[in-house]
Parts: structure tokens; C-alpha cells; sequence
């Protein structure tokens, strides 16, 4: 699982970005963020979300984002990319 | 980076966003303005508009508001171009002008009453339908313009940088090739989408005004730089009442792929009708151009659906769903862990309409995909216009600058200037050891000259920062003296040291208004002279030789020779029975005090004008000229250094002394033969240069230098020409050398010294002076009883 940091501004989405590209190289089965520590949220993040989200069905392997903190979900949500980002309907979490 | 830095910026825009907003306005006046020359006065009003508003120069919004609400009306057609429209515009430029100069607290407020009240009236117009009293003729109309809103002041990008935020990557991160696609894609599904709404606005009207707004945000990468962040749009959107329907991110790419500073995402969002349109906009103020916006009234499901349905004759399919409906908003019970519950699945993906952007500035629409031609005149644009504008926009793209402190600069061309100074006296040091002729010393020399030029290159300037304010002191002129005159300006793009071009507004203003208020004819003098009635100025700039050349020409009377000779010796500034060459007659404009204007304008008159014209060019190192024809006109030349640091001169040696005379006053040197010279008594001699006396000058006599040579015979004779003195000869030993020194300040370092400009170090280490040739001249021929022409 990887751990989303609580601001994810460029800098740290790249590097989550990257992070999650490894994952999918490396072949395991499922890509899942953990949305917990989120606080601060900017349309990068959600790109890169969406980025995640598309690659892993291009990979053929499961997409989520656990336990998203109510700032994630509003930021995907303001972005029309629920169904897309959060299919799975993780706790939002304070 | 502090608020007074943040400020100082906005005014750097705002002069920019001037500058193209003149050239935009002149333009129009000449009928050679395309769309998109509107589109960039718009844009240029809009970002000082929104930089007031954040700064809270109020008087300066209110205004610029007012001006940008008619330039929409031009820009969508429905006030159509026409002489007092343009004469409005430019009277709102220049007013526009005066408020950032009051904003910048250089001038008091400007009274705008009429010119507002004249926009107010020009937009009730175009509202009521009735546009403009006149219309400008219309070559070929072209589709509107797909972006709507493209500001160049970037606020975000300050107010980031002072938050420190992303600051160093945002600068770093280059512009995607993809991002090019996406834009193209993105806006001509937003071509698409306003043309399939267009109709429906158009036929149901009173439905329409009650209808939602349709608003599709396209946030760019540029958005996201500098710590910015179109989710904080989009939030302001939501707080509107809006709420995002559609989303377009089939372009988001593979993580492998991704990119964060990249933006991929596009959206639709329904904001509710009773909110107005204006609040939405304001919401964008401050991206500009990096972020695509359409607000459309109308049904939103409608007209997406219609942008999005594909047509398979024109456009290319792509497989990937390039929308993802909102069905229904995602609900979160409370701050409280609670599940996020999504209302619908995510719908069936749709075949997806990809097209080619179409050509910005083509004159007939390129695409079916791009908005329809609008039927309201639109400006008149040709092939050539878009071609000229395209050739701009090729210009802008191509040239990313960054803002360096000018003291950072000045550093550097000093320690450039030292270079150049060690260079020259490790290439001597060599050659004395016998290492002169080695090839690294020819590199390492022609290494020192490129590093000089490229740091020279720095700090020069287009001269067109300069010659942008002429337009507007000729339309004040026209008003002022009932004159026509046509303005025709060359050369702008002539760069020359930033010190220099900050200097000679005041000179260039000064030769303006004296070419249209003395050079020009009255219009009925014209006619009755068989000229056209409307008068030319020429303003012209061009590198030759290593100078810059400044030209004002005039096509009007010329200088009155008679009238000036009078007036000289009414003033005593000649002897009544002084004869004078035509040269020097013109160069007696220059005295000090003196006019020949019958009547004391604001404009000119008072005699004040054309000597401190001359003492600046002169501090700056250069000189000016006249040539004039009678009824042909006049052109007045400024030779200008291209920088003020370094120099070309001849090195020439005087007894014990080592002098640098400046090669921009050196015409030709050679060695006398004895029957060519003069003596006339006291020690005095002449030089008959074929045909022409002049005299020589002992520089030893002036400069003090011990065992120079005593007669001519002996010496190396250099002619000069000076400003005011004429020519004359420089009497040296020999010459030792002629090339690029570096320009060291007596007064700075030492205190004024009569005669020398300077002070410059050779390659031996020594410090040798650099020759005042006009002053030095000037005193001389005035010591050996000679004529001082206009002094």
C-alpha cells in the first residue's frame, strides 16, 4: 500500500506517481493508496489519482484508495471523479 | 520576494500589456487589425484590470472596467471598427496610460469624466444594438475566437512565489510536449461546444436568460505553476453554486507517463442562472491563459452531449471515454468516518470525438468543429494580418526571458570590463616574454570579446520601449496644432545598453515635438504647396558601423536658414556680418535659448529644447546631426555607443602620455607634407585637408604631457569632427593601437576633469585618459580665436 502524504503538493506527487508506477511494474495484483494522513489536496493529486486509477485497469490489476480523509473526497469529488477515483467507497476518515 | 516586489511587477505588466495594447490600437487605426489584435487589447486591458483590483487601485479598475467593457463589445462583433471608435480607444488608451502612472503615484489621478463617459455611452450603444456610428469595412469575417479569457499577468504565480510554494520546481518544469495536444483537443471541443449551443441561444432567447451557465474549465500547466492550483477555482466555482457535471480525462496519462506539473483534466460544471456572469469570470481573473473558459447560457446536457457526439466524416474516433458523467453527487455523512457513497456507476464508455485544432488566425474556418462565424461584423482581417499575427505569436513563444536584478547585471558587466582589462595586459606580459604570437592568446581573445558582446547582449534593450510613446505625443500634437501627421516607425526591435535607452526618451520627445511643430506645415500650407495635407514623420532606428542610428525625419519645410542667421545675431550669437556654412547655420538651433517660434506653445518655443537635446545625446556619448532640405524637410540623426561601458578608440601616444581617443569622433589620420600646412602665428598652424583648413591642436599643450613632438612635420595628425566645434586635427606622436577599452568615471573615482571623459587601464597596466574631444576642441578652436558656431 502506499501511503499518501498528508499535503500532497507536486513535489510529493511525483514522487507517489513514480511510486506507483514501480508497483505496477513489479506485477502485484492491486494498487492501493492509503488516503488516510490526507489534509491538503490539489488538482495534481487527483490527476495523478486518476493517472493510478486508469493505469491499473490498463494492467488489469484492482485500483483503491483506503480510508480517504473527507478533504480527498471532496477534492475528487469537486472534480467529478468519484466514480473513477473512489469506486470502492473507502471510509473517509477526520 | 516582497509586496513593493510583487508591485514593481505589475507594473512591468502593466507597461508591457501597454505597449501591446498600443500596438494593438494602431492597428486598428491603420485598418489592418485582424481578431486577434483585438483579442490582445482586450487581453491587455483585462490583466491591468484585474491587477488594480487585487492591488486596490480602484480608479484604475473602474476604468480599465469601462474600456474593456466596449473592447468586448468590439471584440464580439458588435461594435464594428470605425474612426471614432479608434478615436475613442486610443483617448481610453492614453487615459489608461496617465491612471497606471498615478497608480504607480508618478502623476495625480487623471480626470476621465468625459472618456468614461463616452465608453459608457459607446457599450449603451452596442447593447441597444445600435454599434458604432460608423463601420469599418470587413475583408473576411473568421470564426470567433475560441479562448475567451487569456490574461498575461500572472498574480498567481507572485502570490505563490511569496509563499515559497513549488516555487523552484514550478520555474523548472518545462512545458509538455503533450500539454500542445491536449489544448488542441480540448479547445476544439469547446469550438464544438459553443457552436452547438449558439443556435439554441439564438432561438430561444427568453428561455435562454434563465437557463443555467454552462461552464467548461481547461485548466493548463501554467496554472499549476508557481504554487497555483485550479482545484481552488473550482472550489470558487462550487461556492457559486456550481457543481461539475462532466469531466473530461481521457487524456490523463499512464503513471509511467505522468507528469505533475502537467494538467489533464477538463470540466463542465451547471452554475446556477442567477448568478452573474461577470462573478464567474472574476473567478479566472487572475490565470489568463492558463486556463481555458467558455460561459455559455444554456442547457448543459444538451449542448455537452452535442460536443461530444462524433462525426465521423470529419473528425478521428478514439476508443477511450473522454467523459465521465456525474450522475448524482458523492455524499459524505459527516466529518466522522462515514462511507462515501456513490450514486451511480460510472457510465458506459461513449465513442469519443477527437479533432485537430483548428488554425488560430485562418481567415475561413478551418474545421466544422469551430465556433460559427459570428454574423456581427468582426474586425477586418486579411491573409497578411494573420500571417503577421502568427508571426508574432511565433515571436512570443519563441522567447522566454527571465528578470534579473539589475545590480546583479551591472556586476557582471564589470567584471566583464576587468576581463577585458586582464586579458589585455596578460596578452602584453606575454608578447614581452616573446609568447605574443601563441595560438590561446588569439582564442582566449576572441573568447573575452564573445563573453563581452554576449554580456553586453544582456542589458540591451529594443529601443521600442522608447519609440512606444511616440504615438501618443503625435495624437496630442495632432490635437494640438490641428496637424495631420502620419507617424511612421521602423527599426523597433534595435537593441542598445538599457542605461541608454532609459535616457533618451527625453531627447527623442524633444525632436518629436519639434518635427510636428516646427518641421511640419500647417495643413492648408501643405496644400497650398502642393504636398499632402497630411504630414510624415519618420522615426527610424538601425546598428551601422557600431553605433546606433536614430533618425527623426520630417517631410515638412525645412529648416529656415534665413530666419535662424537673423535670429542668431538678434540674440549676439553671431556677428551680423558672420559668414556661416548651411551646416553651421542648422547647428545654430542648438545654442542655448534659442527659437525661432513666433509664438511660445506648451509644445515648443521657448528655446529650451534642442541645446539639452544635444547635452544629453552628448552624455551619452553620442552625437546628432542635421540634415535639411528647404520645403523637402528635415532628418535629424542621433549616433549613439551601443553601450555605455565599453568603447572603440584609437590609443595614441603624447610625449610621456598614453590618450584613448573615442573612434566615434576620428575621421582619418594621416602624416602632413610641409607644403600643406599653415602657420598662423603665435604658434598656431593649419592643415589644408583637400581644400578645407583646419586647425591643428597641440594635445600636449592641453593634456601637459612632456617631450611630445613640436611641429607638425614630426607628428601623426588625426582629424576629428566634434558637435559644435567643427573639425579639427589632433596633433599626436604616434598612434599605438586601436581597439575596445573600458569606460572608467574620473568623476566617480576621482573628480571632473576638463577635457577628459574618462579614464580607462591599458593591457600594461597603466591608466591612460580618455579624450573629450568635443569639449577639448571646442576650447581649443575658441582659444585660437576661431568661430564657436553654436555654442
Amino acid at each position: 500500500m502506499i501511503s499518501l502524504s498528508a499535503d500532497l503538493d507536486r513535489t510529493n506527487v511525483a514522487s507517489l506517481a513514480h511510486e506507483g508506477a514501480e508497483v505496477l511494474a513489479s506485477g502485484v495484483g492491486a494498487l492501493t493508496f492509503d488516503g488516510s494522513a490526507v489534509t491538503r489536496v490539489r488538482l495534481c493529486a487527483v490527476q495523478m489519482l486518476a493517472s493510478a486509477a486508469r493505469s491499473a485497469a490498463t494492467a488489469g490489476v484492482a485500483f483503491s484508495v483506503e480510508q480517504p480523509t473527507a478533504e480527498l473526497v471532496a477534492a475528487v469529488r469537486l472534480c467529478g471523479l468519484s466514480d473513477l477515483i473512489l469506486p470502492s467507497a473507502g471510509s473517509a476518515v477526520q | 520576494m516582497t509586496n513593493d516586489d510583487i508591485l514593481n511587477i505589475f507594473f512591468l505588466e502593466c507597461e508591457e500589456a501597454l505597449a501591446a495594447a498600443e500596438t494593438g490600437l494602431m492597428d486598428c487605426r491603420e485598418g489592418s487589425a485582424s481578431a486577434e489584435t483585438v483579442n490582445s487589447i482586450f487581453r491587455s486591458v483585462h490583466s491591468i484590470k484585474g491587477g488594480a483590483g487585487a492591488f486596490g487601485f480602484t480608479a484604475l479598475q473602474a476604468f480599465t472596467h469601462k474600456f474593456e467593457t466596449v473592447l468586448s463589445f468590439v471584440r464580439e462583433g458588435q461594435l464594428p471598427l470605425g474612426e471614432a471608435l479608434n478615436g475613442l480607444m486610443l483617448r481610453a488608451f492614453d487615459l489608461l496610460t496617465d491612471h497606471v502612472s498615478a497608480a504607480r503615484g508618478e502623476a495625480d489621478t487623471p480626470d476621465d469624466t468625459a472618456v468614461s463617459a463616452d465608453l459608457e455611452a459607446m457599450a449603451a450603444r452596442a447593447e441597444a444594438g445600435e454599434g458604432a456610428e460608423e463601420e469599418a469595412p470587413v475583408a473576411e469575417e473568421i470564426p470567433a475566437p475560441v479562448e475567451d479569457i487569456l490574461l498575461d499577468f500572472d498574480l498567481d504565480s507572485l502570490l505563490g512565489d511569496i509563499g515559497g510554494e513549488e516555487s523552484s520546481a514550478a520555474e523548472a518544469a518545462p512545458e509538455m510536449g503533450p500539454e500542445l495536444d491536449i489544448d488542441a483537443l480540448f479547445d476544439a471541443e469547446m469550438a464544438a461546444a459553443e457552436a452547438s449551443l449558439a443556435p439554441e441561444s439564438d432561438a430561444a432567447p427568453a428561455d435562454n436568460d434563465s437557463a443555467d451557465w454552462t461552464v467548461l474549465v481547461r485548466p493548463r500547466a501554467g496554472a499549476m505553476a508557481n504554487g497555483g492550483d485550479p482545484l481552488l477555482l473550482l472550489r470558487e466555482l462550487e461556492a457559486l453554486g456550481g457543481k461539475c457535471t462532466a469531466v473530461h480525462h481521457n487524456h490523463v496519462p499512464e503513471l509511467a507517463d505522468f507528469d505533475a506539473a502537467n494538467a489533464y483534466l477538463g470540466f463542465v460544471f451547471q452554475v446556477p442562472a442567477s448568478v452573474d456572469e461577470d462573478a464567474i469570470r472574476d473567478i479566472f481573473d487572475f490565470v489568463g491563459d492558463d486556463c481555458g473558459l467558455e460561459v455559455i447560457r444554456g442547457d448543459a446536457g444538451d449542448g455537452f452531449a452535442k460536443m461530444m457526439a462524433p462525426e465521423p466524416e470529419k473528425l478521428v474516433r478514439e476508443e477511450r471515454p473522454i467523459v465521465a458523467p456525474v450522475a448524482a453527487p458523492v455524499t459524505i455523512a459527516a466529518p466522522a468516518a462515514a462511507p462515501v457513497k456513490v450514486a451511480a456507476p460510472v457510465a458506459a464508455p461513449t465513442p469519443v470525438a477527437v479533432v485537430a485544432k483548428a488554425a488560430p488566425a485562418a481567415p475561413t474556418p478551418a474545421t466544422p468543429v469551430a465556433a460559427a462565424p459570428s454574423p456581427a461584423a468582426k474586425p477586418a482581417v486579411t491573409p497578411e494580418n494573420a500571417a503577421a499575427d502568427a508571426a508574432r505569436k511565433a515571436t512570443v513563444a519563441s522567447g522566454q526571458t527571465i528578470r534579473v536584478d539589475l545590480a546583479k547585471l551591472d556586476r557582471l558587466i564589470d567584471t566583464v570590463g576587468e576581463l577585458v582589462i586582464a586579458q589585455a595586459m596578460m596578452a602584453q606580459s606575454l608578447s614581452e616574454h616573446g609568447l605574443g604570437q601563441i595560438d590561446e592568446i588569439g582564442m582566449l581573445d576572441q573568447l573575452t570579446r564573445e563573453l563581452q558582446d554576449s554580456a553586453m547582449s544582456i542589458r540591451a534593450q529594443p529601443i521600442g520601449s522608447v519609440f512606444s510613446r511616440v504615438p501618443r505625443i503625435v495624437r496630442e500634437l495632432e490635437t494640438e496644432t490641428g496637424k495631420r501627421v502620419r507617424l511612421e516607425v521602423s527599426g523597433e526591435q534595435t537593441e542598445l545598453d538599457k542605461t541608454v535607452v532609459e535616457r533618451l526618451g527625453e531627447p527623442l520627445t524633444h525632436l518629436i515635438r519639434n518635427a510636428i511643430d516646427h518641421g511640419l506645415e500647417s495643413t492648408e500650407t501643405r496644400i497650398a504647396n502642393g504636398k499632402s495635407p497630411e504630414g510624415v514623420v519618420k522615426l527610424s532606428a538601425e546598428h551601422r558601423s557600431g553605433k546606433i542610428l536614430i533618425s527623426i525625419a520630417d517631410d515638412g519645410a525645412g529648416i529656415n536658414r534665413e530666419r535662424v542667421f537673423s535670429k542668431a545675431v538678434e540674440k549676439g550669437l553671431i556677428a551680423p556680418d558672420a559668414q556661416l556654412t548651411d551646416e553651421e547655420i542648422d547647428n545654430l538651433i542648438f545654442a542655448p535659448g534659442f527659437s525661432t517660434a513666433a509664438v511660445v506653445s506648451n509644445i515648443s518655443g521657448r528655446g529650451v529644447g534642442m541645446d539639452v537635446v544635444r547635452q544629453n545625446v552628448k552624455d551619452l556619448g553620442g552625437r546628432i546631426t542635421i540634415q535639411s532640405n528647404p520645403g523637402r524637410g528635415s532628418v535629424f540623426t542621433l549616433a549613439l555607443p551601443l553601450t555605455l561601458a565599453i568603447s572603440d578608440g584609437m590609443i595614441v601616444q603624447v610625449g610621456d602620455q598614453t590618450l584613448v581617443v573615442p573612434l566615434t569622433h576620428v575621421v582619418e589620420s594621416l602624416r602632413p607634407s610641409t607644403s600643406d600646412l599653415r602657420s598662423m602665428g603665435n604658434g598656431r598652424n593649419m592643415l589644408d585637408v583637400r581644400g578645407t583648413f583646419l586647425p591643428i591642436i597641440e594635445l600636449a599643450k592641453p593634456i601637459g604631457a612632456q617631450g611630445a613632438a613640436l611641429r607638425p612635420e614630426e607628428a601623426v595628425l588625426i582629424v576629428v569632427e566634434t558637435e559644435d566645434a567643427g573639425s579639427a586635427i589632433l596633433m599626436v606622436d604616434a598612434i599605438l593601437d586601436q581597439r575596445q577599452f573600458v569606460i572608467k568615471s574620473l568623476e566617480t573615482n576621482y573628480r571632473p576633469v576638463p577635457c577628459v571623459a574618462g579614464a580607462t587601464i591599458l593591457g600594461d597596466g597603466k591608466v591612460a585618459l580618455i579624450l573629450d574631444v568635443d569639449t577639448l576642441v571646442g576650447s581649443a578652436v575658441s582659444y585660437n580665436g576661431g568661430v564657436r558656431l553654436a555654442a
